[in-house]
């Protein structure tokens, strides 16, 4: 990592709300050109689905670099590197690559034989890696996401992840558009990637070696692209090239060669990790897009319009950031849904004696049974869509948004296991329910 | 008011007051704020047009997670009211839900008024005669408004003569 990347994460590391600065300080570069510093230039932004604008307590050691979000900077120098000259790994030169600092990729073929591929610098890229490990190659560190944000109490078990240490690396060009572009792998201390004997891996027609790595880096636009379909994952190799998914999840068998589709992310690409997915925003997107500022007017001019709890007639608000729920004051003004109907209501304690179901209440207003939960406000804003609201939420999870954010996520397939998929609330990453996903919220007003 | 008395409360009589709906009037009793004197207006085009009905409602301490308590305190000649004044409502009973109101209970007995249900009866003799010869069972409705109307009138006119002779001779 770069002085100018690491001072930018420092800079902002300090009271655990690390997006509201970095995206506001994106505006003020007002980045609009290559004619700026070279060092402002932004290429784009990460962000994990499931994390909503911070991650929760814990994990201090690796809080500097494992975030909820990333943004990728042109560094100091160029980092890239390009595939340049393959070896036997049993020849003297191959020994030697793969011993050296040179960047390379060892491919394990049958009993032992392997070759290297030698990569040289490339002046004209820069690379971001990104993986679970904490090591400094590592630019931007992810951990498997928990869906429902309940990490605290989890004292996760590194063991059972499925996110590789060197999990993908990320090239971008350092002349503009800053075409940046995905690739299974990354380089580990030693500044090599090893691809294990179960991985996938073949020669292609150049002659070059390629593979895929164990459990595989998949690539997905849903609205698609120049380059690719829309809501079609593809499965991205070592060496960058598109292929179709596997059969399932980790078997040997490479899926089918993609033609006319390529690596490159464009706004909106999703990068599937087996265990967290990234959402990549270009720099374009993100000078356009909503900020916490935006969203946090949006809060307050929806307790502006004073919600009522139609039961116990007291006005409900959403609260600030600052001050998270748990205050006992706010409580009475936390608003509630009901999941089926999206009455909004305050906390109360009545239930409809003749509809006694488990987990289920009965809405005061229209009588229906569903369940009831916590509404909390969507507040990273690279998962709006369109302009900041308040209108829907999603289901089971209570996380409101806009009309437009959640009729967006819930058609897009995030994969799932072995071979499923299902649709996600992006806040926080536990897969929707019901027939939409969603729940139109409908407040009751001081008449 | 009493000290105590839920916040719901308090704004649902506030309301009340300053937004009365029309034809009925709702008071709050001054010694007990959960009790409240009623007044509905018999509807037009309704045999109880003309008549001005009397009717208590008290919030039990549940309130609102239980339904209030009305009873018509003026005789009214109605399939769903019997004798007492006992109200057959559902959101009285197991429809109450607590995003009723007060407001919204007392619209519910005027539009019951509007259209008696002889088919879900609390006074049977009287629903009996609403199926059997709806237009005689209008008449008596009519009969009563009127009689009724009239001793409020008297009792209205022999309480104001008291009063005044009261004030006269303090």
């Amino acid at each position: 990592m770069t002085e100018t990347a690491e001072e930018f994460l420092d800079g902002d590391g300090k009271n655990g709300q690390p997006k509201a600065k970095r995206l506001k300080a994106i505006e003020d570069v007002g980045m609009t050109s290559s004619d700026n510093d070279d060092k402002d230039t932004i290429y784009g932004a990460l962000v994990v689905l499931g994390y909503n604008g911070s991650l929760p307590d814990g994990d201090q050691l690796l809080k500097r670099r494992h975030r909820s979000s990333y943004v990728l900077q042109k560094k100091g120098s160029p980092s890239g590197v390009q595939p340049f000259k393959l070896h036997l790994a049993s020849s003297n030169t191959g020994m030697q690559i793969v011993n050296s600092e040179a960047h390379s990729v060892s491919y394990t073929l049958s009993r032992g034989n392997a070759v290297v591929v030698e990569y040289s610098r490339d002046p004209t890229t820069d690379m971001f890696q990104i993986g679970r490990s904490a090591d400094s190659k590592i630019d931007f560190v992810v951990m498997d996401t928990v869906p429902g944000n309940k990490r605290s109490d989890a004292s996760q078990d590194t063991q059972k992840s499925t996110i590789s240490r060197y999990s993908c690396r990320i090239i971008v060009d350092r002349t503009p558009p800053h075409t940046a572009r995905v690739f299974a792998a990354g380089f580990d201390k030693s500044s090599n990637i090893f691809l294990g004997e179960k991985a996938p891996k073949w020669q292609n027609e150049e002659n070059m070696m390629d593979g895929l790595t164990t459990n595989g880096v998949l690539l997905m636009n849903p609205k698609g692209g120049p380059s690719c379909q829309p809501i079609i994952w593809r499965e991205i190799s070592v060496c960058g090239n598109v292929y179709g998914l596997r059969k399932t999840r980790s078997i040997t068998e490479k899926g089918k060669t993609v033609e006319g589709e390529s690596n490159v992310l464009l706004d909106g690409s999703l990068i599937d990790l087996c265990g967290a997915v990234l959402l990549w925003r270009s720099a374009e997107a993100l000078k356009e897009m909503e900020t916490l500022d935006t969203i946090d007017q949006m809060r307050e001019g929806l307790n502006a319009s004073r919600p009522q709890c139609p039961v116990g007639l007291t006005t409900l608000r959403f609260p600030s950031q600052s001050e998270q729920p748990c205050s006992s004051v706010s409580s009475n003004a936390q608003p509630y849904v009901y999941l089926k109907c999206g009455h909004v209501h305050g906390l109360h304690s009545w239930n409809s004696p003749d509809k006694n179901v488990a987990d289920k209440r009965t809405c005061p207003m229209c009588l229906q049974a569903s369940s009831y939960v916590p509404l909390s406000l969507g507040r990273e804003p690279a998962f709006y869509q369109g302009d900041a609201g308040a209108t829907h939420a999603f289901v089971p999870c209570g996380h409101v948004s806009s009309e437009e954010t959640v009729k967006f996520w819930q058609q897009v397939p995030i994969p799932h296991g072995c071979d499923a998929f299902q649709a996600i609330c992006p806040f926080c990453a536990q897969p929707l329910e019901g027939e939409d996903g969603f729940v139109k919220l409908i407040f009751s007003n001081d008449e | 008011m009493s000290g105590g008395l839920p916040r719901r409360i308090i704004k649902e009589t506030q309301r009340l007051i300053a937004e009365p709906v029309p034809g009925i009037k709702a008071e709050p009793h001054e010694e007990n704020a959960r009790y409240f004197r009623v007044s509905i207006v018999g509807p037009r085009e309704t045999p109880y047009c003309g008549g001005k009905f009397k009717l208590e409602l008290f919030l039990p301490e549940e309130y609102p997670m239980a339904a209030p308590k009305v009873r018509f305190m003026t005789k009214i000649y109605h399939p769903n009211v019997d004798k007492l004044g006992r109200i057959c409502l559902d959101i009285l009973k197991d429809k109450w839900s607590p995003a009723l109101q007060i407001r919204t209970v007392l619209l519910s007995i005027q539009a019951l008024l509007s259209a008696p249900n002889p088919d879900d009866p609390l006074a049977n003799d009287v629903a009996e005669q609403w199926k059997v010869d709806e237009n005689k069972a209008i008449e008596t409705a009519k009969e009563w408004t009127r009689t009724v109307c009239q001793r409020q009138i008297v009792h209205t006119s022999l309480s104001g003569l008291y009063k005044s002779l009261c004030a006269r001779y303090q």
